[in-house]
């Protein structure tokens, strides 16, 4: 290969926009942002739910790369049966691996993908990257400990060439699970940061609008949020919160909406949406109250969207927000402390616009997508550089 | 008598050009016999040296590197006879330089308006090579005369003369109706930026702090004069932030003077300057100035008593500055009031004429020729 020719990259993941979900989003814009930076990316996804209605090959136009860069997504065949649809699954994987030669692979998740990815690693010799996309009782090195095969997926995994760590926790339990402390370097995620602001709406004060984005799970810790909701309703009676997202707890916070007496006008679960910087344009706060929390790109695309932020004060969020710099955290486990947050950010709206200004500022600086995937490219040529010299040297 | 040539590449209305002019109308005519020469091509300021009786010549230089435009440059200080050639501006002091010694003039003096941070390897080479051409460099500013000094122009080479500028009497003018005739609201507080729209401003960055002033400070109105590679960019990141209503881009303007003696402040948020002249005349003026302390910028503006200094690229601070300001008119007339009588103190263009007269004479009479007797062709 000529330094001029363009790095051949496969990025694997079972789920991939149009996917919904933050994991998915973090590596469309990834997918895209390498592609740009001039890699030729390769994306091996399922055609699984309503992904098996599009095509099987596209090919998207990168009209700004430079270099060579593109971007084609493959959606393999799979079932959704359980078992046959995770077989066939990495069936397709493993033959798509064997007939493409690639000069890396970058997994997401440390789950079947990474199995069969590095099984045909082994044989054909390019090197694999891993990528966790969570810690905590949903993290990766959880699910090895519970899932089908865990142990056997986990003993492999730990012959990848390096590791990406998107936050501190996910570093904590690779190296507590006994996975190679040198191989995990600390990338964060990013976003992409939209030339046009946030702007305040004209009237804002008479109906405001609270929007959260991202799964309608435990984690999340709505239930709190939605009794918070009531309190704030106290200072703001026009107080409208809007839940963008899908997801299991949906049942459970209707009704407890209706225990609370939260109608139309307090409150709307609208479901996904596939604009979400839209929402987040119509909206006057974004608010994050989850108990769990890797590095919410949910809350980063906020940030670089330039809208007032309320989070809760856990590991994951403080590392994005700076509490009165950037934002407001609070307490996750209060609903009275979540209410004082928002209430106060409403209150004193010129300081909440101030911080929020700071707040996309400092994603423009350390988190943009640009600079994410720079990283990656950076990390992706050193571990070939690696095994190019180790094979030189016979190892 | 000395015959004194002044050459610079244009005759535009930026602050190399205004400062030429000054000194060229202001050497007094009992000692000197004063000429101007444009390299490239003339400009609005030309009908001043008219005006005041100061020739013009074009040599009307063509490309970055004109060998013929050096040809005609030299044939015409040759023919000109100059005791003394004084260049302005990089081109003009790079032909300049070299015309002047094939033509074999006693007297070159650089003039170097500005710590030019853009200069690459190629510029600064130059520089340094040329400075052995020149009996003094001067600068404006002790900044300027720092950068060169670090540049490797020998220190006894060096010289620094702060720019000047004359104390004319403020234009009488009705601040609402300048506001009004702009486009904004007439009980508005004004913000000023005059300069060229170029990176080295900054105004990327006055756009940010107007972004955050917009819900706090929602009266505050910013005109933006003057042109550069930079405005169209500076127009969309205009739009993009929506400050659509809050900022004008007026584009080149005559009556600098008249928009000063209506705005409430003068902004300046460059990176490096040399000796700001859109600073001294905000101060002759007394207007309070908020500003980047920027080299140069900080020997004019002194923080806290003439106008205020943020660090280069804090927009916050910046915010912070020019909110305090437009919202305490008591503490803007005193900072502008302490910004005026500095001026007149330690930037008086009188001054500034009599110190390059004085510093031609010496080098003149260094070389052996007599200043005080009247040329016989």
């Amino acid at each position: 290969m000529t330094a001029a020719a363009p790095l051949k990259l496969v990025l694997i993941s079972r789920r991939y926009p149009p996917l919904i979900g933050g994991a998915e989003r973090v590596l469309g814009y990834l997918a895209e942002a390498l592609a740009r930076e001039g890699a030729d990316v390769a994306v091996l996804t399922s055609a699984v739910g309503e992904a098996a209605r599009l095509p099987a090959r596209e090919e998207f136009d990168q009209p700004r790369s430079r270099g060579g860069g593109r971007l084609v997504v493959h959606r393999l065949p799979t079932s959704p049966l359980r078992f046959v649809g995770t077989w066939l699954y990495m069936r397709n994987l493993t033959r798509w691996l064997k007939a493409n030669p690639v000069d890396l692979a970058y997994v997401s998740m440390l789950k079947h993908d990474a199995h069969a990815a590095l099984g045909v690693a082994a044989r054909r010799g390019f090197p694999v990257v891993l990528r966790p996309e969570g810690a905590g009782d949903t993290g990766d090195v959880a699910w090895q400990r519970k899932g089908n095969f865990g142990a056997r997926i986990a003993r492999r995994c730990k012959q990848a060439d390096a590791y990406i760590a998107i936050s501190r926790p996910v570093r904590a339990e690779l190296t507590a699970a006994g996975y190679d402390a040198d191989r995990i370097h600390d990338v964060p995620n990013g976003a992409p940061v939209p030339s046009r602001p946030w702007q305040r709406r004209e009237g804002w004060r008479d109906a405001p609008r609270a929007v959260f984005v991202g799964r309608l799970a435990p984690e999340k810790n709505l239930h709190t949020l939605l009794r918070a909701w009531r309190i704030v309703r106290g200072t703001f009676p026009k107080a409208k919160l809007v839940l963008i997202g899908e997801g299991p707890e949906r049942p459970a916070l209707a009704s407890l909406a209706d225990e609370l007496s939260l109608g139309a006008d307090a409150l709307a679960m609208p479901g996904a949406t596939e604009d979400v910087e839209a929402e987040l344009r119509a909206a006057d706060l974004f608010v994050l109250p989850s108990t769990e929390e890797g590095m919410s790109i949910a809350l980063l695309e906020a940030m670089a969207v330039g809208v007032p932020v309320v989070a809760s004060a856990i590991p994951g969020n403080r590392r994005l927000i700076v509490d009165f710099k950037h934002g407001r955290l609070a307490p996750p486990d209060s609903a009275n402390g979540l209410a004082a947050a928002i209430v106060e950010q409403w209150s004193n709206f010129d300081r909440a616009f101030h911080m929020s200004r700071a707040a996309r500022g400092r994603v423009e600086r350390e988190f943009s997508i640009r600079a994410v995937a720079r990283r990656h490219l950076q990390l992706f040529h050193d571990v070939i550089a690696r095994r190019r010299s180790d094979q030189g040297n016979g190892v | 008598m000395l015959k004194v040539l002044q050459l610079i590449p244009t005759l535009d209305r930026s602050g190399a050009e205004k400062q030429m002019v000054t000194l060229a109308r202001g050497l007094p005519r009992d000692r000197f016999q004063v000429e101007a020469a444009t390299l490239t091509r003339s400009g609005p300021l030309e009908a001043e040296l008219t005006a005041a009786g100061v020739p013009v010549t074009g040599i009307t230089k063509r490309f970055k590197v004109d060998p013929s435009a050096l040809r005609r440059l030299t044939a015409f200080l040759k023919a000109g006879r100059f005791d003394v050639v004084q260049t302005w501006l990089f081109a003009a002091n790079a032909y300049g330089r070299i015309a002047a010694r094939r033509a074999g003039a006693p007297v070159v003096v650089t003039a170097e308006m500005a710590v030019d941070l853009w200069k690459g390897p190629i510029e600064r080479y130059v520089d340094r090579k040329l400075a052995t051409y020149s009996d003094k460099v001067v600068g404006n500013s002790h900044a300027v005369v720092d950068f060169y000094k670090r540049l490797g122009v020998p220190a006894d080479r060096l010289e620094m003369i702060y720019s000047g500028i004359a104390d004319e009497p403020p234009p009488k003018v009705d601040p609402a109706a300048v506001r009004a005739e702009i486009g904004f609201p007439g009980d508005a507080k004004l913000a000023l930026f005059v300069g060229r729209l170029a990176p080295q401003k900054r105004v990327d960055d006055l756009l940010k702090v107007l972004d955050l002033l917009q819900h706090v400070q929602p009266d505050l109105r910013t005109a933006i004069v003057g042109d550069g590679p930079s405005r169209e960019s500076l127009e969309r990141l205009a739009v993009g932030l929506a400050l659509t209503d809050k900022v004008r881009f007026l584009g080149h303007r005559d009556d600098v003077p008249r928009l000063m003696a209506a705005a409430d402040v003068a902004v300046l948020p460059s990176a490096y300057e040399g000796l700001p002249n859109v600073v001294l005349e905000a101060m002759l003026q007394a207007r309070p100035v908020v500003a980047t302390a920027a080299p140069g910028t900080t020997e004019v503006v002194v923080d806290g008593v003439t106008g205020v200094l943020a660090p280069v690229g804090d927009a916050p601070l910046l915010a912070r500055a020019l909110r305090d300001l437009v919202r305490d008119p008591d503490r803007g007339r005193a900072l502008g009031e302490a910004g005026r009588a500095r001026v007149l103190a330690e930037f008086r263009a009188d001054a500034m004429v009599a110190r390059f007269a004085d510093l031609y004479e010496r080098l003149a009479a260094a070389r052996g020729l007599n200043a005080t007797t009247a040329p016989t062709s």
